[in-house]
C-alpha cells in the first residue's frame, strides 16, 4: 500500500505516538516528563498521533492467530497450520497512552480492510488538552478505497491537531480538516496509477474533544456516539445522522417508511472524494455532562449494534479503558458475523482520568 | 556442480473456496533453463534386446544402427556402456574385467563400442529386470551426476516372473533414469510403462525399425543436455492437510503419488529425475482443514530441491498454493482453465485405456462409449495427435459429440501406438487457457 503525505503545509513532523518510555519518539533521545520539546531534535513532545500510512506492514505477528504456533514465515503464513496472519490493515490496534484508542478490523467476510482511522491528542499524557479522532470507510466500489480512507484520516488528524494547538475554534478546525481530507482523496484520482472502478471515495467522521465540548463532523454513514458511563451523565445518543438516500428523502418530507423502502435507501448521499458534489461536513457540537465515551465507528459495527444503550452496555465495566472498549465492540461485531470491515475509536470523557475518578467518588458518596 | 539451471515455478489455481470447502487443485508449471555449457558429469548405458525374436535382420540391424547412433551422440568424457539382454544380461562394451566398469567416451572407445555392437547376435528369451540390474551395477561404479539408460526391446518380459521385475525396480528406483522403447508390436505397453514410471523415463513405440536411429539420437542428446539430476518436488502442507495426488501432467501423464518420500511431519518429496532446458507441469490435489470465510491459508508450499554439497538441500525454485474462503459464489465456483485442461487430459488418457481394454475384452458397447468420449475430449482440447491416433481405432462420425463406431479391422501398430501415446498430453494454451 502506498501512502500519501498529508496535504497540509503546516504538517507536523510528528508521526508517531509518544512511547511510554521517556525518549523522544523522533530521535530516541532521553527527554524529561515535563519537557515540551526534545532538546536534541526540537520535536514537539506535546503532540501525539498515530503513524501516517497506518501500521508498519512489516511488523510480524508473534504467534499464529489460528493455532498459536510461534513460528510465522516471512510472508506471514503460520509454519504449522498455514494460516495467513493478519498484517498491516487487517487488524489495526492503536492506544495512545490510554487517552484515546481505536481498532480497525478486516472483519470475517471481506478480503481486505478498506476502513482507516487516525488518532491524536495534544498535551501531556496525564493531562491532555484536546483529543481528536477520525474514522473513514473507503467506498467499496471506488478504486483504491484503502488508500482513500487512510489518506483522509491521516490528513484530517494532522489538520485537527495543528489547528487545535493553534487555539482554533473546534468547528473551524473540523471544516478545515474535512476540506484537507477531501483534497488528499482527490489527489489520489490524479495519480496516474490504475483507476479501474470509480474515483477514490470514502466516508468520514471526525471528533474533536476538549475539556468541556465534543465537536463531530461527518460525511456519509460512519457515526459518532455519546455513550454514558456514569449514572448522572447525559444519556447515550447517536450524534450523527447518516447521509443516505433514505435520510435525504426523510429530510425532504417523505415519510420514513416510504424512504426506508426506496430502492437505494442505504446508498450514500454524501461522501468524501473525487466525484462528491459537496465536501462540506455536517457538524454537531455537544456539551456532555458526566463521564462517558465518545465513540466513532463505521457501519461494520453499527450494522450489528446501533442502539446507543446497547453500545454503552458493551463498554468495559469500571475505569477508563478506551482500548478495551474498542476491542470489545470490534469482537462483538465479528461474533455477529463480521460481514463488513469494523472500525471503532473511543475517547473517554472527560479527558483527564483523575477528574473522572474524583467525580465517581463524589457520585458514590 | 557449479551452476544449476534456472527454475521458474508458476501456479495455476482458483484459490477461492466456498465456506466449508476443503479441496484445493493447482497446476504447478516448472520451467528450467539450463546453461549452454554444462559441466555436469554424465553416464549413459544403452541396453539392447538380443533375444531370439530380434533375429529378423530388419530389427537387429536397425537396433545395431540405433545403438551406434546413440554412441556417436555421447559427449567425450561421458562414461558409457552397452548391455545386450536376453534371459540374462552381459556387458558388450567396455570389455569387462573385475571389477565391472564403464568406459570413458573418446574417439577410440566409441569406435571400439561400435565395433562390438556390430558383432551382436540373437538368442534366448527376455528378462528386462536382469538387464536393468546389470545397468545398475555399472552405474554404481560411477560418480556421474546424470545417469541415463535407454532400453530397447521387441518382446514381452517372458523369462522372469513379474515379481522379480518388481523387486528389481524397487531396488534400483532413483539410481538412474531409463527411457524405454518398444519396437514392433510384440511387446507389452504396460510392462514398459511400469519400468519407465519407476525409473522416471519415457516410453514410446518405434513402429518402423528404420526410425530407431533418429529416436536414439534424440534421447542421447536430451540426456547429454541435462544439467541437474535427482531433483525432488517437495510439498509442504499445513497440519491436518492431506495430499490426495501428485501427477505429472505435462509433457506426459505420470502419477507420482505413491513415489513420495516423507521428509518431515509436514513435507513429502516426489522424485522428478534430471532436468535440462524443459517445461513440465504437475497437478497437485490437496485436502485442507476448512477455515472461516475471509481466512487465507497457505495450502501448499512447493519447492524444487536438488542435493547440494555434503547432503545439503539446494532449493532451485518455489511456489505457493493458497486457499481463501469466500461466500462469493462467483469466485468460489470459477474453475481455473489450466486445472480444467489437465483434468480433461487425464480423463482423456483414462478413456483411451478403458476403451482399449474393453475392446480387447470384446465389450463393444463400453469400448465405443469410452473411445467416443476420448475423441470428444481430444477434439475439445485441440489434441490433434490424439484425434489422429484415435481415428486409427474408430470411425469418427461426430468428433465434437464423440459419436464413433469401432473399426472392424485395426492394425496392431495403430492400437499400440494409441495405447503408448495416450499419456502424452496437449500443452495448455497460454492465450485461451485451452
Amino acid at each position: 500500500m502506498t501512502t500519501h503525505p498529508p496535504s497540509t503545509s503546516i504538517s507536523l513532523a510528528d508521526t508517531e505516538p509518544v512511547r511510554p518510555s521517556q525518549v523522544c519518539p523522533g530521535c530516541s533521545s532521553p527527554v524529561g516528563w515535563h519537557d515540551r520539546f526534545c532538546e536534541v531534535c526540537g520535536r514537539n513532545l506535546l503532540v501525539h498521533r498515530t503513524p501516517v500510512g497506518g501500521p508498519d506492514p512489516s511488523a510480524a505477528a508473534q504467534a499464529c492467530v489460528s493455532c498459536d504456533f510461534d513460528r510465522i514465515d516471512a510472508e506471514g503464513f503460520c509454519l504449522r497450520c498455514g494460516r495467513a496472519q493478519p498484517r498491516g490493515r487487517d487488524r489495526v490496534i492503536y492506544d495512545l497512552d490510554g487517552v484515546v484508542a481505536g481498532v480497525s478490523d478486516r472483519g470475517r467476510r471481506r478480503t481486505r480492510n478498506e476502513d482507516a482511522l487516525a488518532l491524536g491528542f495534544l498535551g501531556r499524557r496525564d493531562d491532555p488538552s484536546c483529543v481528536v479522532a477520525v474514522v473513514c470507510d473507503g467506498v467499496a466500489f471506488s478504486s483504491r478505497a484503502t488508500e482513500a480512507s487512510q489518506a483522509a484520516a491521516d490528513t484530517a488528524v494532522d489538520i485537527l491537531l495543528s489547528a487545535m494547538s493553534g487555539a482554533a475554534e473546534p468547528v473551524a478546525a473540523t471544516r478545515a480538516a474535512a476540506a484537507a481530507a477531501s483534497a488528499a482523496v482527490n489527489r489520489l484520482a490524479d495519480d496516474p496509477g490504475e483507476l479501474t472502478d470509480g474515483p477514490p471515495a470514502t466516508t468520514y467522521v471526525s471528533a474533536v474533544v476538549t475539556e468541556n465540548e465534543v465537536t463531530v463532523g461527518w460525511l456519509g454513514d460512519s457515526r459518532a456516539y455519546w455513550l454514558a458511563t456514569g449514572p448522572r451523565s447525559t444519556r447515550s445518543r447517536c450524534l450523527t445522522v447518516d447521509h443516505t438516500r433514505a435520510n435525504e428523502l426523510v429530510a425532504s418530507g417523505v415519510n420514513a417508511v416510504d424512504a426506508g423502502s426506496a430502492e437505494d435507501a442505504t446508498a450514500l448521499a454524501r461522501w468524501l472524494g473525487a466525484d462528491a458534489e459537496d465536501p462540506q461536513p455536517q457538524i454537531q457540537r455537544f456539551r456532555p455532562h458526566g463521564p462517558g465515551t465518545v465513540l466513532l465507528c463505521t457501519d461494520g459495527l453499527w450494522g450489528y449494534l446501533s442502539g446507543p444503550p446497547v453500545l454503552a452496555a458493551h463498554l468495559p465495566i469500571g475505569g477508563r479503558d478506551p482500548l478495551g472498549a474498542a476491542m470489545g465492540l470490534t469482537d462483538a461485531a465479528n461474533e455477529r458475523g463480521g460481514r463488513d470491515n469494523i472500525t471503532v475509536a473511543a475517547i473517554p470523557f472527560p479527558l483527564r482520568g483523575a477528574d473522572e475518578a474524583t467525580t465517581a467518588r463524589s457520585d458514590g458518596s | 556442480m557449479t551452476s544449476y539451471p534456472e527454475f521458474q515455478l508458476e501456479v495455476a489455481q482458483n484459490q477461492y473456496l466456498a465456506p466449508g470447502a476443503t479441496q484445493v487443485d493447482a497446476i504447478l508449471t516448472v520451467t528450467a533453463e539450463a546453461p549452454e555449457e554444462t559441466a555436469t558429469t554424465a553416464a549413459e548405458i544403452v541396453i539392447v534386446d538380443c533375444s531370439a525374436s530380434m533375429y529378423r535382420p530388419s530389427k537387429l540391424n536397425a537396433a545395431k544402427q540405433a545403438t551406434m547412433t546413440a554412441i556417436d551422440g555421447i559427449r567425450d568424457g561421458v562414461e558409457f556402456a552397452v548391455i545386450a539382454g536376453n534371459e540374462s544380461a552381459r556387458v558388450v562394451y567396455p570389455p569387462q574385467r573385475e571389477p565391472t566398469r564403464l568406459a570413458v567416451a573418446d574417439e577410440r572407445t566409441k569406435a571400439e563400442a561400435r565395433h562390438a555392437v556390430a558383432g551382436l547376435e540373437t538368442s534366448g528369451g527376455t528378462a528386462m529386470g536382469r538387464w536393468l540390474w546389470l545397468a545398475d551395477q555399472l552405474f554404481a561404479t560411477s560418480d556421474a551426476e546424470i545417469r541415463h539408460a535407454i532400453l530397447l526391446t521387441d518382446g514381452r518380459n517372458d523369462s522372469q516372473a513379474p515379481k522379480e521385475l518388481n523387486a528389481t525396480l524397487d531396488d534400483i528406483a532413483g539410481n538412474f533414469v531409463c527411457d524405454c522403447r518398444g519396437v514392433g508390436t510384440d511387446w507389452e505397453v504396460a510392462e514398459l510403462r511400469q519400468i519407465a514410471h519407476a525409473l522416471l523415463g519415457s516410453v514410446d513405440i518405434v513402429a518402423e525399425p528404420a526410425d530407431l536411429a533418429a529416436d536414439f539420437a534424440a534421447m542421447t542428446e536430451a540426456a547429454m543436455s541435462k544439467a541437474v539430476a535427482d531433483v525432488g518436488l517437495r510439498l509442504w502442507t499445513p497440519q491436518g492437510a492431506r495430499i490426495e495426488f501428485v501427477k505429472q501432467v505435462e509433457p506426459t501423464l505420470d502419477d507420482l503419488t505413491e513415489m513420495g518420500a516423507r521428509i518431515d511431519a509436514q513435507s513429502i518429496e516426489y522424485p522428478t529425475g534430471a532436468w535440462g532446458s524443459e517445461t513440465r507441469s504437475y497437478h497437485v490435489k490437496l485436502r485442507v482443514p476448512p477455515a472461516g470465510v475471509g481466512d487465507k491459508m497457505l495450502a501448499c508450499r512447493a519447492q524444487l530441491v536438488a542435493s547440494g554439497p555434503k547432503g545439503s538441500d539446494v532449493v532451485l525454485g518455489k511456489a505457493r498454493v493458497l486457499a481463501v474462503w469466500t461466500d462469493d459464489a462467483t469466485l468460489s465456483t470459477a474453475i481455473d482453465p489450466t486445472v480444467a485442461h489437465y483434468t480433461g487430459q487425464a480423463e482423456l488418457a483414462d478413456a483411451i485405456h478403458a476403451g482399449l481394454a474393453a475392446r480387447r475384452a470384446g465389450d463393444v458397447e463400453t469400448a465405443t462409449q469410452k473411445l467416443g468420449r476420448a475423441v470428444a475430449l481430444a477434439t475439445q482440447s485441440g489434441h490433434e495427435d490424439a484425434v489422429n491416433l484415435l481415428a486409427g481405432v474408430v470411425e469418427v462420425e461426430d468428433a465434437v459429440q464423440g459419436t464413433v463406431r469401432l473399426k472392424s479391422r485395426v492394425s496392431a501398430i495403430d492400437e499400440m501406438t494409441l495405447d503408448t501415446r495416450s499419456t502424452v498430453t496437449k500443452r495448455v494454451s497460454r492465450r485461451t487457457g485451452l
